[in-house]
């Protein structure tokens, strides 16, 4: 138990001292640009893996192997999706944000959504404030399950109440993303994917050491054929190809969550899209790796009680006990890099988007950042431990895929096809609220409502915007 | 089937279809001037 606390130290000093030289690296520049993209200064390879590291959260670790102990193959092709969904999501992202965003100049999504949208000056306010308001909102339930998980596993770890460990690892969070900014958030990202990878291929290196594919497959459908080759995607999906959902949901995911595609905005200005591709697509393969241990796990222990204990239990007999209290510090890294993201998104949006949107002074930026930091931690932690968790459940339906319906009509269509702010307006809110009729009424799945939502928004976009611009050209030509 | 499971080896060749992705991505963009 020492043990792990001198590592967890030892780790935390170096986060913190990577706050610190970011901030030194962005203290000459003014406003906001510093905490909010970083000073532009992500580079191609902190930003391809702190992308890595964003996207592929504690679930990777620890749910995805406990599905893939419960429910088979199924599960490894599911969690492998995220890797090209992810590639070609940042390699396009890169290219076409990279080009508008010279034009704009946006600190944040929603400011960027507002500014690309050409129109009415108090509807492109009304995008900025909704989107920002949405983000708070949605990104804050979110931030409770994933500080509810890291207490979980910090806990368990470093044998301390969860109240007292969530708490120490969010203070960590809060030092250094307050003090150095998104470069902060991107730079430890990257250290952090750097032990995620590292402790991949010691899984992998583990498993395969012991058995080869082929045999895994074998032993494994000996046990029970649908393991290994289901007639249906269960979990996600009746179709026997339904998995393949996953593909579209991990693509939008990447190309419109705001804690995803903030990184876009912050990447300096010459970077190379295609180089970051070459990055991503070795490193997110490796991460694929990961679930594999629960299948491993089935073919050793196949009548575990719970799941979600197929990771634990396979550091605990199969990996030597010290490489094991690494592999957990890393997986306590998998959850912090997103809760860092997520937290910086919220700060974004809180700081800067509702009181620009307001039309509010921006004026002692470095103190409302750093207050918006720890208030959006402190709101985490209260929630995850105060809150009635009947009001909550309401909202986490809506989850993330809220965000994505909301957002996927004015960015991920106006890549293609560029319509107007009324567009925008009209699309955030038919994609919200068609997400929300499809979880909570209709009872669509994760991975269905917020596909279906997208399409509705990206619709409603296309249409607003044929109209818009009949409307606009008609106006124009009267004299 | 070339592992006995249909979806380790759609897993194989979502694999391969991202790295050959990537190499053209690198090839194409390199020839581009790297931009």
């Amino acid at each position: 138990m020492i043990y792990n606390w001198i590592i967890l130290i030892c780790a935390i000093m170096v986060l913190i001292y990577v706050g610190y030289l970011s901030k030194k690296h962005t203290s000459h520049l003014e406003g906001n640009s510093s905490f909010l993209v970083g000073g532009n200064k992500v580079g191609v390879f902190v930003g391809a893996l702190s992308i890595l590291a964003t996207g592929y959260s504690g679930w990777g670790f620890i749910g995805s192997p406990g599905m893939a102990y419960r429910y088979g193959g199924i599960e490894v092709l599911g969690n492998l999706f995220f890797a090209p969904a992810m590639v070609l999501g940042a390699f396009l992202a890169a290219t076409v944000l990279k080009k508008k965003n010279a034009e704009y100049a946006s600190y944040t999504v929603p400011e960027f959504v507002a500014a690309i949208h050409p129109g009415n000056e108090a509807a492109k306010k009304s995008i900025q404030f909704i989107a920002a308001a949405v983000t708070i909102v949605l990104l804050l339930v979110y931030l409770m399950g994933q500080v509810r998980a890291v207490s979980l596993v910090a806990s368990a770890w470093l044998k301390v109440p969860p109240l007292a460990a969530s708490i120490i690892l969010m203070a960590v969070l809060v030092i250094f993303t307050a003090q150095g900014g998104l470069l902060a958030v991107a730079r430890t990202d990257m250290l952090m994917c750097v032990g995620m990878l590292l402790s991949s291929l010691v899984i992998g290196w583990i498993i395969f050491s012991d058995v080869s594919l082929k045999e895994m497959v074998a032993n494994l459908s000996a046990q029970n054929e649908v393991l290994m080759n289901p007639p249906t995607s269960e979990p996600y999906g009746g179709g026997k190809y339904s998995v393949y959902l996953i593909f579209a949901y991990a693509f939008l995911f990447t190309t419109t969550l705001p804690y995803m595609n903030a990184r876009f905005l912050s990447f300096e200005k010459e970077i190379k899209p295609h180089i970051l591709a070459v990055i991503m697509a070795p490193a997110a393969l490796i991460l694929s790796i990961v679930p594999l241990a629960g299948l491993y796990m089935r073919m050793k222990s196949p009548s575990l009680q719970n799941s979600d204990s197929a990771m634990p239990l396979f550091l605990e007999y199969y990996v030597p006990a010290g490489i094991a209290g690494l592999i957990n510090l890393f997986i306590l890294f998998a959850m912090l890099s997103t809760i860092s993201s997520v937290l910086h998104a919220i700060a974004s949006s809180a700081a800067y988007d509702l009181r620009k949107s307001c039309g509010a002074k921006l004026t002692h930026n470095k103190l409302i950042n750093t207050l918006a930091v720890l208030a959006a931690a402190a709101g985490g932690v209260i929630m995850t431990f105060y809150a009635p968790p009947m009001m909550l459940n309401q909202i986490a339906i809506i989850g993330t895929g809220g965000l994505i319906s909301l957002l996927a009509g004015p960015i991920f269509v106006h890549f293609f096809l560029p319509c107007g702010v009324w567009a925008a307006l009209l699309s955030m809110i038919a994609g919200l609220g068609s997400n929300i009729l499809f979880t909570a009424v209709l009872k669509f799945g994760w991975v269905e409502a917020p596909i279906a939502a997208s399409l509705a928004g990206s619709a409603v976009y296309l249409l607003a915007g044929f109209w818009e611009s009949k409307f606009i050209s008609a106006k124009a030509k009267t004299p | 089937m070339f592992t006995g499971s249909w979806v380790i080896d759609h897993c194989i060749g979502v694999s391969v279809l991202l790295l050959i992705f990537t190499a053209l991505v690198y090839v194409k963009g390199e020839a581009g001037g790297g931009k």
